[in-house]
């Protein structure tokens, strides 16, 4: 088990051991949603929010 | 021995320096309006016969190159009528192709078709989808379920459709006995207007919600008068509702047709709205391969329609739409593509399918 910081609050967030590039988790405190950008060592950023868009 | 692929629309630019490249080139230069795909599919099916794909065009004219199940890549060969020369022009990031389809969505097509053969994973060109999603519809009655979907439109190199509204269309009809303009009896175009406009009522657009998330109306045309025989006064209007995922077709049209009062209404077949969840594998895949190219991953949901509603609708494998272009350029009459978009797009569904265990 490993920790990284919320970047939307700061709380700390254990992370579990299979972490994968790419996973939406989210921040038990504020209810963020974070991307793992990369787990050694874990990086967290804002997952992207749902746009709109038009068309097909 | 695999066969040779020829090119046909080859001008001898420089920048059609990759394999990728000059499909897009050739399948953007044959014209393929919705019905007329022959010709485009053929070629298609030439590039996979050159690159050692067993291919088969089906009963509808769909083309076919099986592979791996593990994803299945499939866009459609059709565009929408519009004759814009097909030429490469430099633009701001370098060259650009212009043509009718070069986002919508033979981008999307060719950049999948080379995915398919550089990886080994399935790949279905579909037909019609600008008009009927015949295409689609075969695919689905006929083929197995494969364990993830792309389906491609533009989405941009750098983002992927997870959504998509429903579609039902109807035609209204209504006849009242012909008579002096003069009678205060509303006659039936006066009946048309006011169902119409008590359906727009009923679908009221509330400006501080997301359109997606609201049932839009539209009329699309608009026919009446006094009948040839002269005895009877008649209206048609056509008309289209968009559908978001939390609302069903069957209560949609319950509740246009509860404004009835005169006249009926003839639904035609509906697409039902899709949303997919972003944190699938597969979506998981597209974020890591997009940012591998040093872009931002976007999400999107759009208001309109794909053929994606319908795998969703029979499927229940994850899936995404995706393929490089600007979609504000879809149906435009100056639709063109940023060529590095396209070769990034490529390398995004290479790793996507290689991530996702194709081959493996």
């Amino acid at each position: 088990m490993t920790e990284a910081e919320c970047v939307e609050c700061g709380a700390e967030l254990s992370l579990h051991d299979d972490l994968e590039a790419g996973e939406i988790i989210d921040c038990g405190t504020c209810g963020a949603e974070l991307e793992v950008i990369d787990t050694e060592p874990p990086v967290l950023d804002r997952a992207p929010e749902l746009e709109e868009d038009w068309g097909e | 021995m695999s066969a040779v692929y020829e090119p046909i629309g080859a001008d001898d630019h420089p920048a059609l320096n990759t394999d990728g490249r000059q499909l897009l080139y050739d399948l953007v230069s044959i014209p393929s309006v919705s019905g007329e795909e022959a010709e485009a599919a053929a070629q298609l099916a030439a590039f996979f016969e050159a690159n050692g794909r067993e291919t088969f065009i089906d009963d509808v004219g769909n083309v076919h190159a099986p592979g791996d199940d593990t994803v299945l890549l499939t866009s459609h060969i059709d565009t929408v009528p519009g004759d814009i020369p097909v030429e490469i022009k430099e633009g701001t990031d370098g060259p650009e192709l212009w043509g009718r389809g070069s986002v919508d969505a033979t981008g999307p097509l060719a950049s999948m078709a080379v995915a398919a053969v550089k990886t080994g994973a399935s790949f279905i060109g579909v037909v019609g989808e600008e008009t009927s999603s015949r295409g689609a519809r075969y695919v689905v009655e006929t083929r197995n379920e494969p364990d993830a979907v792309i389906n491609g439109e533009p989405s941009g190199w750098d983002g992927i459709t997870l959504g998509y509204r429903g579609y039902v269309a109807g035609t209204y009809v209504a006849t009242s006995e012909s008579g002096h303009t003069s009678r205060p009896d509303p006659n039936a175009i006066q009946h048309a207007i006011a169902w119409w406009n008590r359906v727009e009522e009923t679908f009221d657009p509330d400006e501080w919600m997301p359109v997606f998330e609201q049932v839009t109306t539209k009329p699309v045309g608009f026919d009446g008068g006094v009948s040839s025989d002269g005895l009877s006064m008649e209206a048609i209007v056509d008309v289209q509702l968009r559908v978001p995922p939390n609302r069903t077709i069957d209560e949609v049209r319950e509740l246009a047709d509860a404004q009835l009062e005169t006249g009926t209404v003839n639904w035609k077949e509906p697409i039902p709205p899709v949303m997919t969840n972003p944190r699938t594998p597969l979506a998981r895949a597209f974020r890591v391969a997009i940012r591998g190219e040093e872009g931002d991953p976007r999400l999107l949901r759009k208001t309109g329609t794909s053929d994606m509603n319908l795998f969703a609708a029979e499927w229940n494998c994850p899936m995404v739409t995706y393929g490089p272009g600007n979609s504000d350029l879809d149906h435009a009459p100056d639709e063109h593509l940023p060529l590095a978009d396209f070769d990034k797009a490529v390398n995004v569904l290479i790793t996507v399918c290689e991530r996702m265990g194709v081959g493996q």
